[in-house]
């Protein structure tokens, strides 16, 4: 297993390319979501402001 | 100085000769500011020896890339000037509502500019290349390809220019979209000085940045106005 | 097929369920392909004669470069329509694309450079492709830029599809030009295409990879746009059955949903 991880001497070049691909993925992920969150938010927060007399 | 406004129909040649008097006169008035940019054009090429080692033959070899960086960063500083004093007063909303073809009018305006900007620079472009020894023929072909290139760099920042009229971030919005578009015309503006002085003559340089200044001329006017409409939506 | 009156979907009211689905279609198509690709090029494609276990980045490094090239040229195609139809979903998407865009021509840099100390000694080679990704990227780091600068959305839209277009009509000029400018100052006879010979099971989990990318890229842009939908449609009533599902319809409380 460790001499898989060790990708023959250039395991930190692949795992730094890949950790940084999955880094990037997770990222965007949770950036779209709290995105999602946060517009829905603010449409709530101005559909109320509008409900005003 | 009293100007006649466009007060009657104008044909496009007329709305060109007109804009581009009145920027220029405008430009005479502050001369100060004319000045300015080409004062920085200088400054910004004597930084870089500064910075380094100034080894003549180092400085000889890199003289037409920081010349044309030079000369790009000069024309990024002039580049608010185009539209920035009349988006402020509302002149540029009377340029959209006057009887005359905006891209005529604004093809004046970019033509002002580049007479009080790109073209002393490429006078000057003598001075920058003494400070770093460049030969004289390294100095005419760097002359020519700053002649050449700098209307397609004007247009491209005009556009630029008006695509961030009212944007927040001011210059290094603009910068940031100029300076991607301007890498050809650095490759190959720079690259001319560098093919002649390797003997490999510099004709297919000079011919590709006349061609882009040319097709700039073409569509430029039509795509600046429509980025001065959206400006005003 | 044919039937579908695709127009219909033209509205964003009409389009936001439409994108949901999609998202999580894509979203799994995505994964999948991932999967497969991946067990493929770690699993069964062989370790490479000259450069080892380090060709394995290309699976990743490829895959980003075209995406990020492609994306560009769709958002160029959606700016067309946003320009010419004056409408405001081609917008919305082009808007949506952008950030994925970005990220891919982030990663096809890193990735490259990862690649390239092991196999050619430096981390950073000026070499074509990687420079014109390096002037793509800054592309789109202006369009997210111009985006955020200007406050009214509708302006910002044609704002930036009028620089898309710019762009894209530069982008080939600037690979080009770099292409030239590289093959003159030929330092490194390196060059980031010279892949390995690519073995059958190499190629197919490359083309597995950028399938699994594009999907990716899809999912994403499409949850994007739903966000952005929510965001500029705030005051329509769909919006608001979705937003404020308890609360009933307020009529006269709502902006008409009209034609884009």
């Amino acid at each position: 297993m460790s001499e898989w991880l060790a990708m023959g001497g250039h395991g930190f070049f692949i795992w730094s390319s890949y950790g940084m691909l999955a880094l990037a993925l997770v990222v965007e992920i949770m950036v779209l979501r709290r995105a999602r969150r946060s517009a829905s938010e603010r449409a709530r927060a101005m559909r109320a402001d509008a409900r005003q007399p | 100085m009293p100007y006649r406004a466009i007060t009657e129909p104008a044909s496009a040649f007329a709305a060109l000769v007109w804009a581009c008097s009145r920027d220029l006169r405008i430009a005479l008035r502050h001369r100060g500011e004319v000045a300015l940019v080409l004062v920085f054009f200088l400054l910004v090429g004597s930084t870089f020896p500064l910075a380094m080692a100034p080894d003549p033959a180092l400085l000889r070899a890199i003289a037409p890339g920081i010349a044309w960086v030079s000369a790009l960063l000069a024309t990024l500083l002039s580049l608010p000037r185009l539209f920035a004093a009349d988006h402020a007063d509302g002149t540029l909303e009377q340029l959209l509502l006057a009887p005359a073809p905006l891209p005529a009018l604004l093809t004046g305006k970019v033509l002002a500019h580049w007479l009080t900007t790109a073209a002393p620079l490429v006078l000057l472009s003598g001075l920058a290349g003494l400070q770093f020894d460049l030969e004289p023929e390294g100095i005419a072909i760097l002359a020519a390809s700053l002649l050449l290139g700098t209307p397609l760099l004007t247009w491209l920042g005009a556009i630029s220019a008006a695509l961030t009229l009212g944007a927040r971030g001011g210059s290094t919005l603009l910068g940031l979209l100029v300076l991607p578009l301007a890498v050809p015309v650095l490759i190959f503006g720079a690259g001319s000085v560098e093919a002649a002085s390797a003997g490999l003559g510099a004709e297919a340089h000079l011919s590709l940045l006349a061609a882009g200044s040319i097709l700039a001329s073409m569509v430029g006017p039509a795509t600046l106005a429509l980025a001065v409409k959206i400006a005003f939506e | 097929m044919a039937a579908i009156n695709w127009f219909r979907f033209a509205s964003p009211a009409s389009f936001y369920p439409l994108a949901g689905k999609l998202t999580a279609l894509f979203g799994w198509v995505a994964v999948l392909l991932a999967v497969a690709g991946l067990y493929v090029g770690f699993v069964i494609a062989p370790t490479d004669a000259q450069q080892g276990e380090s060709y394995r980045i290309i699976f990743i490094h490829v895959p980003a470069a075209w995406m990020a090239m492609l994306i560009y040229v769709v958002i160029a195609f959606w700016s067309v329509f946003s320009l010419a139809l004056n409408a405001r979903l081609p917008s919305m998407m082009a808007q949506a694309l952008a950030p994925t865009g970005a990220l891919f021509a982030f990663i096809a840099l890193w990735t490259g450079a990862f690649w390239g100390r092991p196999t050619w000694g430096t981390y950073w080679v000026w070499d074509a492709r990687l420079t014109s990704t390096l002037v793509l990227l800054f592309l789109y780091l202006g369009l997210i830029a111009l985006r955020s600068g200007i406050d009214d959305p509708r302006r910002a839209d044609r704002a930036c599809a009028l620089l898309a277009l710019v762009g894209v009509v530069n982008v080939p000029i600037i690979y080009f030009s770099v292409r030239w400018w590289n093959t003159l100052h030929q330092g490194a006879t390196i060059s980031m295409g010279a892949a390995p010979k690519m073995a059958q099971t190499m190629l197919t989990a490359m083309l597995l990879m950028t399938f699994s990318a594009w999907a990716y890229a899809i999912a994403t842009a499409f949850h994007r746009v739903r966000t952005i939908i929510i965001e500029r449609e705030a005051l329509s009533d769909w919006v608001g059955k979705i937003v404020d599902p308890s609360i009933p319809g307020q009529p006269g409380t709502a902006h008409a949903e009209r034609q884009p």
